[in-house]
């Protein structure tokens, strides 16, 4: 049986991580995945539109296991069915893309892409699993090139994901995962924003001016990544001022598109990536491996959830 | 420095100056050591959960609870983090600690704390208000002196998190050293971070810090200690406060649509002189239109890779 491993569990783990040829990769495949989408609205490509359809089916089934509503606490505790299924059911669901073989890794992405069920949260973690999930498509000849070149694996097989997770999220009543709360980008995601900024790229140098003092300023047809998740998180946060629920897509606002792209992206870079908290708990396998480990590394972490 | 005006200017939600949070910090540690580790508060007190920088909350919660000195207020941690106004909440209860130090209290709650304060938000905060880190130094080189937990009357147990497998007693906790930063495990570490649990017995935290500890753990050091029940804070609970283990033990979470979006009620515990509890429960703070203007202010200052 394949079986993922947590490979950060220390500080110094994190550091072999950061400097790791599987880390290079991974913001090697990010970098492509965000130039891909540059000035673009929409794509087409045959195996992002089947990995789509896979997870339409996956949101889907969340009808099947509704929320309980009696939580005494905030995550619905019914996300643990659904996810339940996720497990037991992704391998059946990624093995006629992938093949018998590599399906038994690749569908461990998949389940891990969705949030954790036992802290009933979501993160820029999960949604990096996401992101791992299709560099093991690309990297197994799955997923051409072309696709990932020409902005249709952001902008059918991402959005598809990014749309699945605000479905669960709500549905499940997720908790932002290791939150810093208003000082981060968003709660929940950061690549839906980095992509959604690139599509918006090539439009010069006025600031992107995507929300003021008065609110968002998103035109009516704007259906980037960017403008589905501002208007997410604009409709989530409830009861303050955008500026202060959300300061940092605030600030950005003042930038132009490129600038915020790059923002965006170093964000990802150090905070997402290159934060411990975040970072320990990737997976890692024989397609996405740690490099760094010899042999069994198992002394306990010492990083801690707030 | 002119206490009364410092208060009055934070109400209005301006942050003090980095000069008045220094000497505001001096005296405070000042108060601080004054405390013992395990503080004995007189009843009537108030009693108030995590606050989490929503500071408008905190200016509802005051109207609603009262102002001290009229109302004597037990704070059980966690000021700072995730909102928008950490700064203004932690400098308005030291501030309150400093002006009446018999008559508020505030304890340590595991975002006090160096190294979690620089994962969850206050540090960056700090740097964004103040263009620098030196009030963030302040403030939690001040953390180092909060004491860990609280009795009311020697009746109620009340420290941020929850109890710890290496304390048995009151006794053992008033013998620890807590001057330096909340460590990643052992007695200090399990007040700010454990929880309880629906399951019997000490259990593995999912926090990564702590333990979960069950009903007969609560009965138990309730009964070896003479205290009727645990008041603690630490955990989301919908409603504001959430009673477990058969009445042995309440949540206090006193920040309400926790970050902007979780829905949940608020609450603060009111105990009277004969320690009867009455839960005042609260929704946020109604907002005024005039609150913008701020957010132009301090989004001057950003983290490198935004400038």
């Amino acid at each position: 049986m394949v079986v993922l491993r947590a490979a950060v569990l220390k500080p110094l783990d994190h550091a072999k991580f950061l400097a790791s040829p599987t880390k290079a990769e991974l913001v090697e495949f990010v970098v492509a995945l965000n130039k891909s989408c540059f000035g673009r609205r929409t794509a087409h490509g045959e195996i992002s539109a089947r990995i789509a359809s896979i997870l339409r089916g996956v949101a889907d089934k969340v009808d099947d296991f509704p929320a309980r509503g009696d939580n005494r606490r905030f995550g619905d505790a019914a996300f643990r069915d659904w996810h339940a299924w996720l497990v037991a059911s992704s391998v059946t669901l990624v093995a006629p893309l992938a093949g018998d073989a590599a399906a038994a890794e690749i569908a461990l992405y998949l389940s891990a892409s969705f949030g954790d069920p036992q802290r009933l949260d979501y993160g820029t973690g999960h949604e990096t699993a996401f992101v791992v999930f299709l560099l093991c498509l690309w990297r197994c000849g799955v997923l051409p090139a072309s696709e990932v070149t020409d902005g249709a694996v952001v902008l059918v097989a991402f959005e598809a994901y990014s749309d699945a997770c605000r479905l669960v999220q709500t549905r499940y009543a997720l908790e932002p995962a290791g939150s810093r709360g208003v000082w981060a980008l968003d709660d929940y995601q950061c690549l839906l924003f980095l992509f959604g900024s690139s599509q918006h790229c090539g439009a010069g140098n006025a600031p992107a001016a995507y929300v003021d003092l008065a609110g968002l300023r998103l035109l009516p047809d704007d259906d980037t990544l960017f403008a589905q998740g501002l208007r997410f998180a604009a409709a989530c946060k409830k009861g303050a001022p955008f500026f202060e629920s959300s300061p940092i897509l605030f600030a950005l606002a003042k930038k132009p598109w490129h600038l915020v792209n790059n923002h965006i992206f170093d964000y990802y870079d150090k905070e997402v990536l290159g934060n411990f908290v975040v970072a320990r708990h990737l997976l890692f396998g024989d397609l996405f491996p740690a490099t760094w480990l010899t042999g069994a590394g198992n002394s306990s972490s010492s990083s801690r959830r707030a | 420095m002119d206490l009364d005006a410092c208060i009055a200017k934070l109400m209005e939600c301006h942050p003090l100056s980095e000069n008045e949070v220094r000497m505001l910090c001096d005296k405070a540690r000042e108060a601080l050591s004054r405390d013992a580790n395990v503080r004995v508060v007189r009843s009537p007190v108030t009693i108030v959960g995590d606050i989490h920088g929503q500071f408008h909350d905190l200016l509802e919660l005051f109207r609603i609870g009262g102002h001290a000195p009229d109302t004597n207020y037990l704070f059980m941690g966690d000021y700072v983090d995730r909102g928008y106004y950490s700064v203004e909440c932690v400098t308005v209860v030291v501030a309150l600690k400093v002006r009446f130090p018999e008559r508020v209290t505030i304890l340590r709650g595991n975002h006090e704390s160096r190294q979690i304060t620089q994962v969850y938000g206050f540090y960056d905060e700090c740097v964004r208000k103040y263009g620098n880190a030196n009030v963030w130094k302040l403030f939690t080189d001040l953390f180092d002196h909060l004491p860990l937990a609280a009795s009311v009357d020697e009746r109620l147990f009340c420290p941020h998190g929850g109890l710890s497998p290496s304390l048995d007693t009151v006794d053992q906790i008033l013998a620890l050293d807590r001057t330096h930063e909340v460590p990643h495990e052992g007695p200090i570490c399990d007040l700010m971070w454990s929880d309880p649990d629906d399951r019997l017995g000490w259990g593995i935290s999912p926090r990564g810090a702590g333990y979960t500890f069950g009903q007969d753990i609560s009965e138990k050091f309730s009964h070896e200690n003479g205290f009727d029940f645990i008041v603690r804070a630490h955990q989301l609970v919908m409603e504001g406060y959430n009673w477990t283990h058969d009445n042995r033990l309440v949540t206090v979470f006193s920040a309400p649509n926790y970050c902007y979006r979780c829905g949940n009620m608020a609450a603060i515990m009111e105990v009277d002189e004969h320690l009867g509890t009455n839960f005042i429960q609260f929704d946020p703070a109604p907002r005024r239109g005039g609150d913008a203007g701020l957010g132009i202010e301090v989004t001057q200052q950003t983290p490198d890779y935004f400038l």
